[in-house]
């Protein structure tokens, strides 16, 4: 019994941990740009472009 | 007998492009190697940016391609110039000449800026950078 108490807390632990892990990679992934975006001072957020190898790409920008 | 020709056929696809370059050069002979033409492994990009304040305009400082949206302040915090992209002087309008930093955790950046000797931003806001193939947030200083 106390063993399979002590399986099932160290396998809720694993899962917390993966789960803070996701978060984290979540966070700062895709949040970084949101603190960033129109805030920091003399910095502008142009928007995004695609590059290839030995391609000319001409970019307008609003 | 199959697996011995599926063995070879994915040693041969693995062998890089470079070796179709391979040659022999030979004692008091000459070689003609031919006309090749071989891909660079960056992409240019161009554009028109200014910023506006009133009737006055201006062009950006530097211009950065990063690969996430984070501040280029941050991004190369501690980070040493990797290496340069550029041009031939004489190919087009500039060298488009490119500092490259490299994040551990984000990966490429790419500086657009104007030196000493090369110009990359002109004064109308015509720029022109060198970046490595893939998709890029850009953000400019002004």
């Amino acid at each position: 019994m106390k063993e399979n108490t002590t399986f099932l807390l160290s396998i809720e632990l694993i899962l917390i941990v993966l789960i803070l892990l996701y978060l984290l990679n979540f966070l700062s992934t895709n949040l970084t740009g949101l603190f960033v975006k129109g805030i920091e001072k003399n910095w502008i957020y142009l928007g995004k472009v695609k590059i290839e190898n030995s391609t000319l790409t001409l970019q307008e920008f609003p | 007998m199959d697996l011995k020709i599926l063995i070879f056929a994915i040693i041969v696809s693995q062998i890089p492009l470079s070796y179709a370059l391979t040659l022999t050069i030979k004692k008091a002979s000459i070689t003609d190697l031919g006309i090749e033409e071989v891909l660079v492994d960056y992409g240019m990009l161009i554009g028109t940016l200014r910023f506006k304040l009133g009737n006055y305009t201006w062009p950006p400082k530097e211009i950065w391609l990063l690969p996430a949206q984070v501040n280029p302040d941050e991004f190369s915090q501690g980070l040493k110039q990797l290496t340069i992209l550029e041009l031939p002087e004489n190919l087009t309008f500039s060298t488009c000449r490119t500092a490259v930093y490299f994040n551990e955790s984000l990966g490429y950046g790419f500086k657009i800026y104007n030196t000493q000797t090369t110009k990359q931003i002109f004064k109308n806001g015509t720029f022109c950078g060198l970046a490595y193939e893939g998709e890029y947030h850009v953000f400019a200083k002004y």
